[in-house]
Order: C-alpha cells, then structure tokens, then sequence
C-alpha cells in the first residue's frame, strides 16, 4: 500500500491523468477469499499420481482382510460331499499312541493257543490231554546200547599161489561180462534199428490201404498167428534145456575145443 | 546254543567223560524226543527202536557236531528222519500203500487199550492219522510241542510262511474229521 500511494503521488506530480482513472475490471465478490484454497487444492491434484483412482474409496482395512474374505468365498463353493465326514473328538491327539500300540501287537509273536483259536475254535478247545502211555520207569532205565569200538580187523595174508589165481578168476569175469555186453548191445542196436525202419514202412504201406482192405486181411489173418510165427522166429533157445540134453563127454569136448588162454596153467595150479 | 548243551559236548570229546556226558544227553532230551516220535509211529515199542537207533547215530555223529545250530534242533531233526524212514521201511516191508499205512496206524490207536471213541482227545488222534507225512509232523510239533515256527523251519527245512499254511490246512482237516466222524 505504501507503493501505491507512492506511485499515485508520483504521477500527480508528472500531472498525468492516469493516476486518477479508477479500476475497470472486477473480480467476483469473495473471489480472493477462496482463491488461496481452489490454488493449494489443484496443486495436491497434481502431485497425487493416480488421479482417477482418487474417486474411489475402500472400506476400512479392506485390503488386509481381503485373502480371509475371498477363502472364505472359495470353501463356501467347494462341492457338498468333502463335507460330511468328521472324526470322533480327538482322535488325532490319540492317533500317534493308537498306531504305535497296534505296531506291538502286531509284532508280538502269536502264542499257539491264539493261533489254534483263530484258525479253529472247535480244535482248541479240545482237551490237550496225552492219551498215550508209556511203561513204568521207561524213561528211568532208558538206556543205549552204545556200540563198541571197533576191533582191528584182521589182516589175511594171501599166497602168490591164491593172489594168482583170485586175479585170473577176476579176469574171466569181467571178460564174460564185456563180451556178453558187446553182444547183447550189438544185437539190440541192430534189431532196433531194423524194427523202427521196419515199423515205420509197415505204417507206411498200411496208410495206403482202404478201410475194407484191412478188415479183409485181419479176418484171414488172424493175430494170433502173426505172433505164432515171430515167436517161433525170435526164440532164444533155452541154455539149460540145451545143457541138460548134453552128455558129459560132450559138455567136456566142448570145454576142451572152446579153452580159454591161460585155462590150462590154472588147471596146473 | 545253551550252556548246558556246550558243556556236555565239551565232555562229550573227552574221552574219560565221553559216555557221563552221553547219558546226560539222554536224559535231557529222552522224554521230548519220545513223545515227538511216539506221535509219529504211534506204538510204544516201534517208538523205543526208533529212540534209540535216534541215539545211537547221535553216538556216531556228535563229534562232528557243527557248534553254529542249536543241539535239540539237530536232535529233533534226526528223529524226526528217523521216524520218517521207520514209517517208509513199514511201507515197504508191507508193501501197501501210504494210505494203508495211515489206517494202520490208526488201528494201532483203536487197539490201545485205553482208546474211548467217544472223548474228543481220541478222536483228535484219529484225525491225526488222516493227514499227510509233513502236515502231521507239523501239526504235532506246533500243537504239541509249541515250538516257534523259526525253530521248526531249522528242523524241517521248509520256510516259515509253508509251515504256517501246512498247520493252517491241518487243523482245517483235523476239524472236519472229527466233525465227520
């Protein structure tokens, strides 16, 4: 104010007229009154930095309630069947002691009468009585006889003579054995090999042959003298019969033309 | 193994003490090893022979006698064998069937002199006699004996989880009998 009317007082002296020309413009009643307020309350618009979001308000401690809300939500929706089930009160206070017990008892060896018991009722309640008996004071005069040491056995001494003659006889033996097993083994291959050759020709020939063929041969020939027939070509002569319709002196010629070597030297001991 | 059992075998290698400790054997396992025979063969006197051939192959093979098995379950697995092969000789010398033998041995219970068909214990014995070879000896070691089945699996040779199933069929077969009959 103290400019002003400096100012004014200045141009008075300069004698200009501008000093005595009142103001033009107005300014709405009460204008500078809520200037300062309309001012500072853009300024807080601008430093704000969302400020589309500033005409929205959230309730109180919206947020931090919001996850308890929104599971709440979620649990209310889940399907109807999860629901019924309940467990008796307490039951995973106890749950621990429950399962440990059950452990020992399952590993507890069973006793024979439980068992019996499980397995049958009716057989263990049979009475386990012993029916049987045994004499008087068995078990008090039960004894062994415990076998003696044994002796030295005695040691024979055999002659040059009878070690000789123990050894050929031996020989012999297992000579005859061999050369009857030579035989007999020679034999059997051959009549097998010939019989399975045969059979298979014969089941051969009769594949060929009609039903009616076969019935006709069979009522001509009958089995019986097949069997006749290959009996009669197959036997083994009977060696006792044979030996027993031998005389001595020709039991003893043949001995004499069919000698062993080395018979004679034993005949000589 | 047992003390006692180590002790006796101990003695039983000493010559001076060799037959002391040998009676001592005897005298331990006489009884249990009667009865486990006794079972098997059913008559009084085919039970004393198979004892005491039992002991005398005992006398010849208990100085190899391997310390690492118990010495009752090698016992018992010698009787056990031994009664098997009286059985098997009385099949033989018979010449019948195993089915024969088993109703022999059942009349050797009917022909006891105290048998009564009418008490459930004889009728037991009966059942008994019904079973195959390896069921009976199971049944008697379990029923009578009470032995675990670990032990019975030593003697018998056969795994614990069979032994088991075979005592199971047994007492089945041994309800039914009697239920039958």
């Amino acid at each position: 104010m103290e400019k002003k009317k400096y100012i004014l007082e200045e141009l008075q002296e300069l004698n200009s007229s501008i000093g005595q020309v009142a103001n033009c413009f107005e300014v709405p009643i009460g204008y500078f009154d809520i200037f300062y307020e309309e001012v500072i309350t853009r300024i807080k618009e601008q430093q704000l930095p969302h400020r589309s979001f500033q005409v929205f308000t959230v309730p109180v401690n919206y947020f931090e309630d919001l996850p308890a809300t929104i599971l709440s939500h979620v649990t209310q929706q889940l399907p109807s069947s999860a629901l019924p089930f309940a467990v008796p009160e307490n039951y995973f206070d106890g749950l621990a002691n429950n399962i440990l017990q059950k452990i020992k008892t399952n590993t507890a060896e069973e006793t024979v009468a439980e068992e019996l018991q499980n397995i049958s009722g009716f057989v263990a309640n049979i009475p386990k009585t012993n029916v049987f008996t045994v004499p008087e004071n068995y078990f008090n005069q039960l004894g062994v006889n415990i076998p003696a040491n044994k002796e030295e056995a005695k040691v024979e001494h055999i002659t040059s003579t009878k070690r000789w003659v123990r050894y050929v006889a031996a020989a012999c033996v297992i000579g005859l054995i061999a050369l009857g097993g030579y035989v007999w083994l020679s034999n059997g291959k051959t009549d097998s090999s010939n019989s399975f050759t045969k059979a298979a020709s014969i089941e051969k020939n009769i594949a060929k042959l009609s039903d009616t063929e076969i019935y006709n041969y069979l009522s001509t020939h009958p089995a019986s003298s097949d069997i006749i027939n290959v009996s009669a070509e197959t036997a083994i002569p009977d060696i006792n019969t044979s030996i027993q319709n031998m005389s001595d002196d020709e039991i003893q010629q043949y001995l004499d033309n069919n000698e062993e070597p080395g018979e004679k030297e034993i005949k000589g001991i | 193994m047992q003390t006692d059992d180590r002790e006796l075998l101990h003695l039983f290698r000493q010559p001076a003490t060799k037959e002391k400790a040998f009676t001592a054997l005897i005298k331990k396992y006489q009884e249990k090893l009667y009865w486990h025979v006794r079972r098997m063969v059913i008559d009084h006197d085919d039970a004393n022979d198979v004892l005491q051939n039992m002991f005398i192959k005992v006398w010849n093979a208990l100085e190899g006698f391997r310390e690492d098995s118990q010495l009752y379950t090698w016992l018992y697995r010698i009787a056990t064998n031994e009664s098997l092969t009286f059985i098997e000789q009385q099949k033989k010398r018979a010449a019948v069937s195993l089915s024969d033998v088993e109703s022999g041995l059942s009349n050797k219970i009917i022909a006891d002199k105290n048998f009564d068909s009418n008490k459930l214990e004889w009728k037991l014995q009966l059942a008994i006699q019904q079973l195959p070879e390896k069921q009976r000896l199971v049944f008697n070691l379990r029923y009578y004996d009470e032995m675990p089945y670990e032990e019975m699996s030593r003697i018998l040779e056969t795994s614990e989880g069979a032994l088991k199933a075979s005592y199971h069929h047994a007492v089945k077969k041994i309800e039914d009998f009697i239920k039958n009959h």
